[in-house]
């Protein structure tokens, strides 16, 4: 009996103990013990007093710049272009831009003096790698279009390279901010599953130290770095992606800065740790109308009326809580804004008139616009997770069923959405950058862009012409010219501009606030080395 | 014994090979596709053409029978794949991660365990006390409450407003180290303890009510068996269903992971999960739901093996 019951605890001591071992087995990935102790080991150098925590809205889910846009991109990378404090593209890595007289060619020379994080020196092999790997369709990258016109980079020597473009694209420049990567690191590797992808070695102000995917990266200053070196030391980006959670680490002093929502500004700005910049940015909200998906737009007038019957001040006011400014033409923060032009202020009998103009009429009497037995019905989409656009596909709903026509709000995930295919989308763009940036590629006929298929004969010749002069009054001339006619021909009815929020310690200061910034606030980090930050007064 | 063991490891590919085809199909007939994770928040940009050209990079052209078996044939060498969204293989991926769910699972569903005996013990030796009663109610009430309202309200307290521990994370970039880790694994534990123990201790208090009616116990007491002794063969009889109840509950604990994790923004498996749904980042998400089944299946497998230890009659039936 006792025998038994000891074999029993023998046997159940063994199984928990095959359990652990099962699981401890599981556990014992080689890489994952590496990046620990590496990290180990810079983490105790590092002072929480010259660190920098940014609580991040989106998570970088890799870090090769020629793959995407990276929120860490100007930490890390530097590229041969720089915008400056007016958004205007600078001299970085190169030292000089010679542009053909047919604005075709460039001649680009660049410093000899540029280190990677390894140590190697940047030469115009690495340059036209770059520039070769972005454009190649093999690679993964979602910045393949912008480089779309270059034809040919080529190495003219060590320290020189030369484009060529298929079309005159006076946004170039803007795009030659990517940052260069170096060739030897891609070396007997597939580009897109590169082992550099997580291990990233730039030329920027400062390099990777660690990153643990899902919640940190953490990078620390290139002492070799050829600019002005950063003043901060580390910076450690931590993924925060619930928005009341940024907030509430900024107040505790978790997190030093971070993409704040409206509701959320008086709360930081009551604190004495917490202020919060609001900076303009190019980035606008519209409603998207599409002429191939439905032909309820093609007349002019009906479009005119949907935009008759959008009350942006009420949507700034409500939606966005007063941070954003009414919206007339994708130009408006840009230097060659034109404000001569129709700003369709909130007018719904106009509305209705237009809509009447136009033949649509209540024959039925069941509330519903209709024409020729048609109603005037369509679905208006928007992506889901954006509360924003969400917000504002349900109120313009509701305010154009006002004027009789059936508006459905449809909100979709990004992953199931093809803009091409809705009848109306609530579309966000807008580049703080060169005007043409978004603008040919979304109102030019034929673009893949331009989703709603708009087409109108001035646009595209204002547009096509604005390319190929560099003079600046002549494209002013250009952009004037396109403003007028989309406003009277409008592809979108633009709703709003929206200022990015930034929540952000006492501590920081050298945050420019009167640059223009992106998407979601894209941008900030632009000047990052010359940020400043003072030693932490608590914990 | 082992030939049990052996039969219910085979059953248990077999399992899993069939949960593999069923994951397989379920992601991609969702709808949406890939290129997304590689846009990440530029996806007013991706135009249909760019869209195609990065879907046929990923081979997303060919039918779906074809890829499943692409998959199965990588799976069977060990390869799992890259990810979509950043190219890097998924076994690190998940080699990364795993040992962060382990541990989560480890600690909180031996407390669970532990603590639910401690409560279903104690109020089954004391039935029909006012305890047993509070300890009825309590239970359903804290079973009934959502785990993410839990997991907010100990973020709210334990780390806003007392600021006593951190509320994300594994590990704290300026701090390493066990306490560190513990420190960060309390407000996760303590949200899955209080999402399960309410009904594991109600199991354990119901099976005792029911052994101490039962026919034997009557007979000891009239035997004047004494009352200790009594109890402790009411204990070991309520408790080896209880394993068996347990057992069948560690898919919970993994499927609560999902929501857990996310909250806490805790680096393993079931935030790993969420993060690739939306962006249709399918290797890693192929990966995860198999690691998860694998896990899931170990630990089943390792609850038989113990309660047929414990429990004669199953050594009997599975002898024959």
């Amino acid at each position: 009996m006792k025998m038994r019951k000891a074999k029993k605890w023998i046997s159940l001591a063994l199984s928990s103990v095959l359990l652990l071992a099962i699981m401890a087995g599981c556990g014992g990935g080689q890489s994952a013990t590496t990046s620990s102790a590496e990290s180990t080991a810079a983490k105790t150098s590092m002072d929480r007093n010259d660190t920098l925590i940014y609580g991040e809205e989106f998570e970088d889910t890799q870090f090769n710049p020629v793959l995407g846009t990276l929120y860490c991109g100007s930490m890390l990378y530097r590229g041969l272009m720089k915008e400056d404090k007016n958004d205007k593209p600078q001299c970085d890595i190169a030292t000089n831009v010679s542009v053909s007289d047919d604005l075709l060619k460039y001649t680009i020379s660049i410093r000899k003096d540029v280190k990677f994080h390894d140590g190697t020196k940047l030469t115009a092999d690495d340059v036209v790698y770059t520039l070769d790997s972005v454009r190649d369709e093999k690679i993964n990258s979602s910045l393949r279009e912008d480089f779309q016109l270059i034809d040919k980079a080529e190495k003219v020597d060590d320290s020189t390279i030369r484009i060529t473009l298929s079309k005159p694209f006076p946004a170039l420049l803007d795009k030659l901010t990517i940052g260069i990567i170096p060739k030897h690191c891609f070396e007997g590797q597939e580009f897109n599953k590169a082992s550099f992808n997580m291990n990233p070695v730039g030329c920027g102000p400062y390099k990777f130290v660690s990153y643990e995917s899902g919640s940190t990266l953490v990078l620390t200053r290139f002492d070799d770095y050829y600019g002005d070196k950063a003043k901060i030391k580390n910076i450690v980006i931590n993924y925060v992606p619930d928005y009341s959670v940024r907030a509430l680490q900024l107040s505790t002093g978790e997190i030093d800065l971070a993409f704040v929502e409206p509701s959320q500004v008086e709360e930081l700005e009551k604190a004495d740790n917490t202020t919060v910049y609001k900076i303009t940015t190019a980035d606008y909200r519209c409603v998207m109308f599409n002429f191939k998906a439905t032909d309820l737009f093609s007349d002019g007038k009906v479009r005119q009326a949907l935009c008759y019957a959008t009350d942006r001040d009420a949507i700034v006011n409500s939606i966005v809580h007063g941070y954003g400014a009414a919206a007339y033409t994708p130009l408006q923060v840009n230097t060659y804004k034109n404000s001569d032009v129709e700003k369709y202020s909130y007018d719904t009998s106009k509305a209705a008139s237009l809509l009447k103009e136009a033949g649509w009429t209540d024959s039925d009497g069941d509330g519903i616009l209709d024409k020729n037995g048609e109603k005037f019905s369509f679905t208006l989409t928007a992506p889901v997770d954006d509360e924003v656009r969400v917000n504002m596909a349900t109120y313009l709903s509701s305010e154009w069923k006002k004027l009789g026509i059936d508006c459905k709000v449809d909100t979709l995930d990004w992953s199931a959405i093809d803009i091409s295919k809705c009848a109306a989308f609530v579309l966000g763009w807008g580049s703080p950058f060169d005007a043409d940036n978004d603008t040919y590629r979304l109102f030019r006929t034929g673009e893949p862009s331009n989703y709603g298929s708009y087409s109108n004969a001035t646009v595209d010749s204002s547009l096509e012409q604005a390319r190929t002069t560099s003079d600046s009054t002549k494209r002013g001339e250009c952009y004037a010219a396109f403003q007028k006619a989309l406003a009277d021909d409008p592809a979108y009815d633009f709703i709003c501009y929206l200022t990015a929020l930034y929540g952000a310690s006492k501590r920081i200061s050298g945050i420019s606030t009167d640059t223009i910034l992106g998407h979601h606030g894209a941008g900030i980090f632009w000047n990052i080395e010359d940020w400043e930050l003072s030693p932490a007064t608590s914990k | 014994m082992i030939k049990y063991s052996i039969k219910r490891i085979l059953q248990s590919v077999f399992v899993l090979f069939i949960m593999s085809i069923f994951a397989y199909a379920l992601i991609n007939v969702a709808p949406g596709d890939p290129a997304a994770a590689i846009y990440g928040g530029q996806m007013d940009k991706l135009t249909q053409a760019e869209r195609e050209r990065i879907n046929t990079n990923l081979g997303l052209d060919k039918p779906l029978v074809t890829r499943y078996l692409n998959w199965l044939s990588e799976m069977s060498n060990g390869r799992m794949g890259n990810s979509y969204a950043n190219g890097k293989s998924v076994n690190r991926i998940i080699a990364e991660r795993l040992p962060n769910t382990l541990l989560l699972f480890t600690v909180s569903f031996l407390l669970t365990v532990l603590l639910s005996m401690v409560v279903g013990l104690w109020a089954g030796l004391h039935p029909n006390t006012a305890t047993d009663r509070g300890i009825t109610i309590t239970s359903i009430i804290v079973n009934g409450i959502p785990s993410v309202l839990v997991a907010i309200a100990l973020i709210y307290f334990f780390s806003v407003k007392l600021s006593w521990l951190p509320s994300s994370g594994a590990s704290s970039v300026f701090t390493e180290g066990a306490g560190d880790r513990i420190r960060h694994l309390v407000l996760p534990v303590i949200t899955i303890i209080l999402s399960h123990v309410g009904a594991f201790s109600r199991f354990i208090q119901e099976g005792m009510k029911d052994e101490m009616g039962s026919y034997f116990v009557t007979v000891a007491k009239a035997n004047h068996v004494s009352q200790a002794d009594i109890n402790r063969g009411v204990m070991k009889n309520a408790l080896v269903p209880f394993i068996n109840y347990a057992g069948t509950h560690v898919p919970s604990f993994f499927s609560g992971f999902v929501v857990i994790e996310t909250v806490f923004s805790y680096p393993g498996l079931g935030n790993m999960i969420v993060g690739a749904i939306p962006v249709k980042d399918y290797p890693v998400l192929m990966g995860g739901i198999l690691i998860t089944g694998i896990v899931v299946v170990i630990s089943m497998l390792t609850v038989d093996i113990v309660e047929l230890v414990l429990n004669p009659k199953l050594r009997k039936a599975a002898a024959k």
